[in-house]
C-alpha cells in the first residue's frame, strides 16, 4: 500500500508560496504521512464479501419507473410462461398454418412466435424445415430484421436452427416482429421460402417500483464543534452562512484569536444563565446532552470557530444584515444583559441591562428592520434601540405569566405567547379571541373538534383556554393589535418561518389523538392548514425554513425529519437534537446533538414541486383506469370518471388490447384548488397477421371529488400505425439528490428501440416548460443502450409542467426516425 | 497509481452490472480508501470499519452513479468523507488531541523541531484538531495528495474554498504546535 511521495507537489508552492515557512511545513507533514497499519486478511475478506453482495446488487437492470401494466398482462404472464414452456416442449410447432407444402422450405419452430409474454432476457430461437445451405447462413445474419430495431447476433445452432440473442435485454411489455427476406435464404436441397418469415411476439411486463420501498434519505450532517444546546441561528452571507450556538464550547477556546471576555464583562455562569427560553429550550432531549461550558460561539463556513462571549448567552439574534449578533447574557449580580458585536466578536457593547432587578433576565431575542432588539425577560416583552440604547415596553405579562414560553418572530414583528402569558378575558390589554370557527365557546377538549389533516381547513378549529396566542408587537408600546388565538397551541411547540410570514405550531392533540402540525399565515392565522405527512407523535421541536416550505421537527424519543409542506420526506436522521435551525435559504439545517452542532445539507422542497404522497391514491385509481379500458370494462370506467367526464366507454377504441401509462404529474393543491394527476397512457391495438399494430397516446386529468380520486378530463386521439422507428415508452425524472451541494434532476427517457447514440442530441431530445421555453441543460443528452435509456439532466428541480420534446430527429439503429414530433409530461 | 481514464470510465460503466468488474474497482482504490480512513481515524478496527462501509455503499449505489467528469476515487473519497465523519458523530465526545501537542520551545522553528525529531505523529494529531471541513481538505491534500479541484469535487466545495481550507488548516497546525504566526498571518 505504501507509495513513494517524493513527488513534487507544485500545488503546495502555488499555495504557501509567500510563506516559505509554511511551505516547508507542508512539505514535512506531507512526508510524514502515517502509514496505515493493515491486517493483510483484511482486504481479501472484504472482497469477499462485497462480491456476494455483488451479485444480487448487480443484477442486470429493469428501470422502468414509471410504467404500470395492466393486470391482464399479468394474466398473460403466468399464460405466457406456460406456453413458453409448451413451445419449448414441442417437437414442431408449425408457423406458416400448417405442414408446410412439398418442396418448400420453412420455419416450423420458434420459441416466441405469437407469445405475449416473452422474456426480454430470451433469446430467439428458428427453426427451418430444411438444413440451410452455407450462403444461406451467411445472409440470413445480415438480412433478418427486428423491429423495435434491435441490435442483435445471429447465429447457427445447427443448420436448421437460427438463434436470435438480443446484445441488451429486450424492452419489456413491447410487441416485437421478426421477419427474413424470402430471398435471403436457400435450403441445402435447394429449396426456398414461399414468402417472408414473419414472427410476432411480446415481451413479458416489468415489475414497477413500489413508491413505498423508496427509503427516506438520510441527512449527512458536518460536525462543526462542540456545542450545547440553546439558541441555534444562522450567520453572515445567504451563499455562506456560518451559524451562532449561543451556549458552547469552543473548539478552539484559548487560541482563537478573537476569543473575548470583553463581550460579557463580568460574567461566571450561573444555572439561571440557560433558562429554557422556548418549549424547544426545555424539551427532554437538551437535558440528555452533555453539560455545556461557557461561551457563546460563532461557527462561520470553512473556518475556526470564534468566541464570542466568556459566559453562555440564554438566546442569539443576528442582525438583518449578518454583521452583527446580540446576545443575551447575565450579569455577575443575575442581572440582564443584551450586548451587541460583530461578527468575530468585536466590538462588543452592552445595549441593555435590568440593573439591580432580579430575575430580569432575557429569554428569547429578535432584532427588527430598525435597528431594534425585542427580548422577553420573566416579566414583559420589550424592544431596545440599538443605535441609542432607548429602550420601551411592549407588553407586560399577567400576574403568574414567566414568559418561558414566548417565541418571537425572526424580524420581531410577531410572538407567540402561551396562555399563562396572557392577560384575563376583561383586561383591557387582552388580545380577542380570533378564530374563524363557527362556535365561539371555547373548548376544553379542543383537539377533539379538529377536523382530519384531509378535510377543509380553518373552519373547524376552535382554541381553548390552554392555547397560546399569536400576537402582532407593532412599534407602540403595549399596544398588541390583532391578537388571534392558535387553536390547538397549547404544546407550546410552535415555530416561525425565516421570513415572519408563517408560523406553524404543534397541535398535541388529547390522549386519544394523534399529534397534527398546523400551520398559518401570521398575516391571517384563522387561516389553518394542517401539514400532510408529519409525524404523529414526538414531536418536541419544530423549525420552518423561509417562507414555511420546509419543516423539521425533532422527535422524541429521538430522530430529526426533514419534510416539505406537501409532506415529501427529504431527509432524516437518528440524531436526537435539542436544537434546530434552517438558514436562511432553507438549504441547511443546524442542530446540537451529543454535545456537537451538526450542519446538514438539505434539498429544499420546491413551493410547486408535487408532493408524491398527495397523488398516491391517484396512481391506483389511474390504473385501474386502463385496466378497464384494457378490458372494456364500462361499468368500471364509469365509476372511476367524474359526472359531465368525457365518455371512457366511448373513446376507448374497441380492439385495443394492451395499454399502460406512460407518465404520471402531480400537482399539489392550493388554499382554493386541490391537487390534480395529469397522466399520459399509451393504448395498443396488437397486430395480427393480417392486420399491422395501432397505438394512440391518450391524455387524462385525475381530480378528488368528494374525497375519491376521479377521471376529470381525458383525450384519446385516434389509433395510428404504430410504424417503425423509436417509440417513448417511458417518462420519468429523478429529483435532486437530498444533500447534494449542487441539485439536479434527471429526466430518463425509455425507448422501446436500440437507437443510434449520434442521434440523441439536444436537437433531437429536449425539456420545454409549459411556456414553450427549452430548459437548458447541464449536459448533452446521454444515451446508454443497455436500458435504451436517454438522460436528461437539469439543474435543480424540474419545473411543473414540464414536457420531455421528442423529434423526428432520434433515429433507432436501422435509420428509423418517429413518424412526428411528439411531447411527453414528464412525470413526478 | 491512476488508472488511464478511458479504462476507468469502461470499468465503471462496466461495474453497474458486473461484480468482477467492481472487484477490479476493489482491487485498484481498496488501499487509498483505506489508507485515507486510517488517517482520519488512526484506528486499525475504525480504518476497516468505514473502509468496507465505503465499499458497500458504493456498490449498492453503483447502478445509480453517473460519472461527474472527476475520477471514480472522487466518489469514493465522498463517501469516505460522510463515513468518517459518521464515525466521528457516533463516538462523540471526542478525546481531545490537544494534549498530544504540548507546547515546547517556542524560540525554534515548529520545522525544525519536526525535522530533528519524530513529530510526525504530532503533526497530524495537530491536523486532527482542526475543524471538520479544514481536516478533511489536509488530509485529502497532504495525505492522498490530490489535487485541489478534485478535493473541491469531493467535499463540494470550489477550488478556491479548498485553498482556503488547506492553507488555514496550515497556520492553525502551526498555531497548535505553539509558534506564533509569522508577521502578516491572521485567521
Amino acid at each position: 500500500m505504501s507509495e513513494r511521495r517524493d513527488r513534487f507537489d507544485a500545488e503546495l508552492s502555488e499555495l504557501f508560496g509567500e510563506d516559505p515557512d509554511l511551505l516547508q511545513l507542508a512539505q514535512v507533514v506531507r512526508e510524514s504521512r502515517l502509514e496505515p497499519v493493515l491486517d493483510p486478511r483484511f482486504p481479501p475478506i472484504l472482497r469477499a464479501r462485497l462480491m456476494d453482495e455483488a451479485r444480487t446488487v448487480l443484477a442486470p437492470r429493469h428501470t422502468f419507473r414509471t410504467r404500470r401494466a395492466p393486470r391482464r398482462l399479468a394474466i398473460w404472464g403466468s399464460f405466457g410462461v406456460a406456453a413458453a414452456l409448451a413451445a419449448a416442449a414441442a417437437v414442431v410447432v408449425t408457423l406458416t398454418g400448417g405442414t408446410p407444402p412439398p418442396g418448400r422450405l420453412a420455419v416450423v419452430a420458434s420459441n416466441v412466435s405469437h407469445q405475449r409474454a416473452v422474456d426480454p432476457h430470451q433469446a430467439i430461437t428458428l427453426s427451418f424445415n430444411e438444413p440451410l445451405n452455407s450462403q444461406s447462413e451467411a445472409a440470413v445474419v445480415n438480412a433478418l430484421k427486428i423491429q423495435p430495431a434491435t441490435q442483435v447476433t445471429v447465429t447457427w445452432e445447427s443448420a436448421e436452427t437460427l438463434v436470435v440473442t438480443p446484445t441488451h435485454p429486450l424492452a419489456a411489455d413491447t410487441d416485437y416482429q421478426v421477419t427474413i427476406p424470402k430471398a435471403a435464404i436457400q435450403s441445402t436441397g435447394g429449396q426456398t421460402l414461399a414468402s417472408n418469415v414473419t414472427i410476432d411476439f411480446g415481451t413479458q411486463p416489468s415489475s414497477p417500483p413500489s413508491p413505498s420501498a423508496s427509503p427516506a434519505p438520510v441527512l449527512e450532517p458536518a460536525v462543526m464543534g462542540t456545542a450545547a444546546s440553546d439558541g441555534l441561528a444562522f450567520w453572515g452571507p445567504a451563499s455562506a452562512p456560518g451559524v451562532t450556538d449561543a451556549s458552547a464550547v469552543p473548539a478552539t477556546a484559548g487560541t482563537a484569536p478573537s476569543a473575548t471576555a470583553s463581550a460579557s464583562p463580568t460574567g461566571s455562569p450561573t444555572p439561571s444563565a440557560t433558562p429554557a427560553s422556548s418549549p424547544l429550550a426545555s424539551s427532554p432531549a437538551s437535558s440528555a446532552t452533555p453539560a455545556p461550558a461557557e461561551g457563546a460561539v460563532v461557527f462561520p463556513d470553512d473556518q475556526m470557530p470564534i468566541s464570542l462571549s466568556a459566559t453562555p448567552a440564554a438566546a442569539v439574534a443576528v442582525s438583518p444584515d449578518g454583521f452583527s449578533v446580540a446576545l443575551a447574557l447575565t450579569g455577575a449580580n443575575g442581572s440582564g444583559e443584551i450586548v451587541v458585536e460583530q461578527a468575530d466578536g468585536s466590538q462588543a457593547n452592552q445595549v441593555w441591562s435590568s440593573g439591580s432587578a432580579p430575575g430580569a433576565t432575557v429569554t428569547a431575542l429578535a432584532w427588527d428592520g430598525n435597528n431594534r432588539i425585542v427580548f422577553v425577560t420573566s416579566q414583559e416583552i420589550d424592544t431596545v434601540n440599538v443605535s441609542d440604547e432607548q429602550s420601551e415596553q411592549l407588553y407586560a405579562f399577567p400576574s403568574g405569566g414567566t414568559g418561558s414560553g414566548v417565541v418571537l418572530a425572526p424580524d420581531g414583528e410577531y410572538a407567540f405567547l402561551p396562555g399563562s402569558d396572557v392577560a384575563g378575558p376583561t383586561s383591557t390589554a387582552t388580545p380577542a379571541p380570533a378564530t374563524a370557527t363557527a362556535n365561539p365557546t371555547p373548548s376544553s377538549t379542543s383537539s377533539a373538534a379538529l377536523a382530519s389533516p384531509a378535510a377543509t381547513p380553518s373552519a373547524t378549529y376552535i382554541p381553548s383556554a390552554a392555547d397560546g396566542w399569536l400576537v402582532t408587537l407593532a412599534t407602540a408600546g403595549g399596544q398588541i393589535p390583532s391578537p388571534t388565538q392558535l387553536a390547538g397551541s397549547s404544546s407550546g411547540v410552535v415555530a416561525f418561518s425565516g421570513a415572519s410570514d408563517e408560523v406553524a405550531w404543534v397541535d398535541a392533540g388529547n390522549e386519544a389523538e394523534v399529534a397534527t402540525v398546523l400551520e398559518a399565515p401570521v398575516s391571517d392565522p384563522t387561516v389553518i392548514t394542517p401539514v400532510p405527512g408529519a409525524p404523529t407523535e414526538g414531536i418536541e421541536q419544530l423549525a420552518l425554513d423561509g417562507h414555511g416550505m420546509t419543516l423539521a421537527y425533532g422527535l422524541d424519543p429521538g430522530g430529526i425529519e426533514v419534510e416539505t409542506f406537501e409532506g415529501t420526506v427529504l431527509g432524516t436522521t437518528a440524531d436526537v437534537a435539542s436544537s434546530l435551525a434552517f438558514s436562511p435559504d432553507g438549504t441547511q439545517l443546524a442542530f446540537v446533538a451529543a454535545g456537537s452542532l451538526d450542519v446538514a445539507e438539505v434539498q429544499p422542497g420546491s413551493s410547486t414541486s408535487p408532493a408524491t404522497s398527495v397523488c398516491q391514491d391517484a396512481d391506483q385509481v389511474l390504473t385501474q383506469f386502463v385496466d378497464d379500458q384494457v378490458s372494456h370494462d364500462q361499468a368500471g370506467l364509469t365509476a372511476l370518471s367524474a359526472t359531465g367526464a368525457p365518455s371512457a366507454a366511448q373513446l376507448t377504441p374497441a380492439a385495443i388490447g394492451r395499454g399502460y401509462v406512460i407518465s404520471s404529474e402531480c400537482a399539489a393543491g392550493s388554499a382554493t384548488a386541490g391537487p390534480t394527476l395529469t397522466a399520459s397512457a399509451r393504448l395498443i391495438v396488437d397486430p395480427t397477421g393480417t392486420s399491422p399494430g395501432q397505438l394512440t397516446d391518450e391524455t387524462m386529468v385525475l381530480s378528488q371529488s368528494g374525497g375519491q380520486w376521479l377521471v376529470t378530463g381525458l383525450s384519446v386521439p385516434s389509433l395510428r400505425a404504430q410504424g417503425s422507428g423509436p417509440h417513448v415508452l417511458s417518462v420519468s425524472v429523478a429529483p435532486p439528490a437530498q444533500g447534494s451541494l449542487n441539485p439536479e434532476s434527471v429526466v430518463t427517457i425509455t425507448f422501446d428501440a436500440d437507437l443510434d447514440p449520434s442521434s440523441v442530441t439536444s436537437g433531437s431530445l429536449w425539456l420545454e416548460t409549459s411556456g414553450e421555453q427549452t430548459i437548458p441543460l447541464l449536459a448533452p443528452p446521454s444515451y446508454d443502450p443497455d436500458t435504451r435509456e436517454a438522460t436528461l439532466t437539469v439543474s435543480g428541480a424540474v419545473p411543473d409542467g414540464t414536457e420531455v420534446v421528442v423529434a423526428t430527429a432520434i433515429s433507432d439503429i436501422d435509420g428509423g426516425h418517429p413518424a412526428a414530433q411528439a411531447l411527453y409530461p414528464v412525470g413526478s | 497509481m491512476t488508472l488511464p481514464r478511458a479504462y476507468e470510465d469502461q470499468l465503471v460503466e462496466r461495474a453497474k452490472t458486473d461484480a468482477d468488474a467492481f472487484g477490479e474497482l476493489y482491487d485498484h482504490y481498496f488501499g487509498q480508501i483505506y489508507r485515507f480512513a486510517y488517517s482520519r481515524t488512526r484506528d486499525q478496527d475504525a480504518a476497516e470499519d468505514v473502509t468496507q462501509e465505503v465499499f458497500m455503499k458504493a456498490l449498492r449505489a453503483m447502478p445509480r452513479y453517473r460519472p461527474s467528469g472527476h475520477p471514480f476515487s472522487s466518489w469514493l473519497y465522498q463517501i469516505s468523507a460522510n463515513a468518517i465523519a459518521d464515525h466521528f458523530r457516533q463516538r462523540r465526545p471526542q478525546a481531545s488531541l490537544d494534549a498530544a501537542v504540548e507546547i515546547v520551545d517556542p524560540t525554534r522553528s515548529v520545522v525544525e523541531r519536526v525535522v530533528e525529531s519524530a513529530e510526525a505523529a504530532r503533526v497530524w494529531a495537530a491536523i486532527d484538531a482542526l475543524p471538520e471541513q479544514q481536516r478533511t481538505a489536509m488530509t485529502l491534500k497532504l495525505g492522498e495528495d490530490l489535487k485541489l479541484a478534485q478535493i473541491g469535487e469531493i467535499m463540494g466545495k470550489s477550488e478556491g474554498a479548498v485553498k482556503l481550507l488547506v492553507h488555514r488548516g496550515m497556520i492553525g497546525v502551526r498555531q497548535r504546535l505553539g509558534v506564533a504566526a509569522v508577521a502578516g498571518e491572521t485567521l
